[in-house]
């Protein structure tokens, strides 16, 4: 008889082993750092909530068939602390998947006593799951926004990406580069991000827990950074995904010196930076969204992209931003229809740094040679 | 009911079900999307709401279990 069990520090390797085959190389032999790396982001995280564990899936022979992990964040809604649970790295065993071992692990996940439950990487056929099982779908955060500075090299990595034509991208940059320059003239400051107002620093985690009570008290839902031990943690693991660039974290402060906000984001060596989170009052999201974007601009970025929220849509929209369908389904469950309520109408701060978008388990070659393409 | 929930999951999933005990599971009639619609048309031809907590792996393991878990939601329902 099948079993669904809560992970347990022995399941790691058979757990790398599936992944590695289902989400990776294909191979059975996960490289040395995989299984570490799980154990780090699900076990062993600060915070790490053993109520709402990730799960394995076990054929009948008691053979780990199936997984999917689970991070747990506290988040503040109305004022009161509630837990998220992040949905994600689900595989499953191809000869299980006609024994609906996916929709058993998903379903087991959200009965868990989480307040919310979300992922953001979902399929069309997850997508389908879920709302079967009774979630639903954050339509506003399946869209993705993408703001141009050096749109031909934008399009040339971007092609190069596709076909992974890494080497052919490279050498053809002193050609876009040139086609930008004059394009900038061209367009006459339109593709230029304007120098923004007041100053920018390095954003600390000390600095996230002192500003995020204040920045974000506009919204009924917002995360709940208050140890710093989690926030550095958080900042490294996010850093650790080497794959997708660097890491560019800063605070944003106005002439007169208060803070406005902050952004983390990736800038990647094939130029397109992807913006994991912006926090700002959604009443004064301007300073922040003009850093942002400048700060991308002149670290040489050929454009940036991230997900679109619902107090950053305007603002995005008067800069130039193009809005697309991001290709990554964002859902969510909720026994509460006033928790749901909130973020749908767009009264939460829920960005991609509440979700699995950033981790990099299918990319990292921890170790061994698997290079993915994010 | 056994006879309804054969029906059911034949209109729904095209397959036949030779009796109450076959396993549903380890035959492999079930995908997860097969599942969830097998939910979704059982929910509403008995009527019947099934709470996740109660949607367990054994419940779904034939058609005999799936119609007791069916009885047990009307008994909670009245």
């Amino acid at each position: 008889m099948a079993e669904i069990r809560p992970l347990e520090r022995g399941d790691l390797p058979q757990v790398a082993s599936l992944y590695e085959h289902v989400a990776r190389s294909g191979s059975r032999t996960a490289p040395p750092g995989l299984a570490a790396s799980f154990e780090e982001t699900f076990l062993d995280y600060p915070g790490a909530d053993p109520e709402i564990p990730s799960l394995v899936y076990l054929d009948g022979d008691g053979r780990i068939a199936g997984f999917l992990g689970s991070s747990v964040r506290r988040l503040v809604f109305d004022g009161r602390t509630i837990r998220l649970g992040i949905s994600g790295q689900l595989v499953t065993e191809p000869e299980v998947r006609n024994r609906a071992a996916g929709a058993f692990l998903i379903k087991e996940y959200m009965s868990g006593p989480q307040d919310l439950t979300v992922t953001d990487t979902a399929s069309e056929t997850v997508r389908r799951i879920w709302e079967g099982l009774g979630g639903e779908t954050s339509q506003l955060a399946c869209v993705g926004w993408v703001r141009l500075f050096r749109p031909w090299r934008f399009g040339g990595d971007f092609l190069a990406r596709r076909r992974q034509r890494e080497r052919l991208a490279r050498s053809a940059r002193p050609l876009w580069t040139a086609l930008d320059a004059a394009s900038t003239i061209v367009a006459r400051g339109a593709l230029r991000p304007p120098s923004p107002d007041g100053s920018a620093e390095e954003l600390t985690p000390v600095a996230i827990i002192e500003h995020l009570p204040e920045v974000a008290k506009s919204f009924r839902l917002r995360p709940a950074y208050d140890d710093e031990e989690f926030a550095a943690w958080l900042l490294a693991a996010l850093a650790a995904v080497s794959t997708r660039g660097s890491l560019i974290a800063r605070l944003v402060r106005d002439r007169d010196g208060s803070v406005r906000g902050w952004y983390i984001y990736y800038l990647a060596s094939a130029g397109i930076a992807q913006v994991i989170q912006v926090v700002v009052d959604e009443r004064q999201v301007d300073d922040t969204l003009d850093h942002l974007l400048h700060d991308a601009w002149s670290r040489g970025a050929s454009g940036i992209q991230g997900r679109v929220e619902a107090h950053l849509r305007e603002p995005l929209s008067r800069r130039r931003c193009v809005f697309h369908a991001s290709g990554y389904l964002a859902l969510l469950h909720s026994r509460d229809a006033g928790l749901l309520h909130a973020i749908q109408s767009g009264r939460a701060l829920l960005t991609r740094l509440e979700g699995e978008w950033w981790m990099g388990h299918h990319l990292e070659a921890f170790g061994g040679t698997w290079s993915g393409t994010p | 009911m056994q006879r309804r929930v054969q029906e059911i999951i034949r209109d729904t999933l095209d397959v036949e079900v030779p009796s109450a005990e076959t396993d549903l599971i380890d035959s492999g009639v079930l995908d997860s999307l097969a599942l969830v619609e097998l939910l979704f048309e059982i929910e509403r031809a008995f009527a019947v709401s099934i709470p996740l907590e109660d949607l367990e792996l054994e419940s779904f393991t034939s058609i005999r279990r799936i119609s007791d878990l069916i009885v047990s939601m009307n008994g909670k329902a009245g």
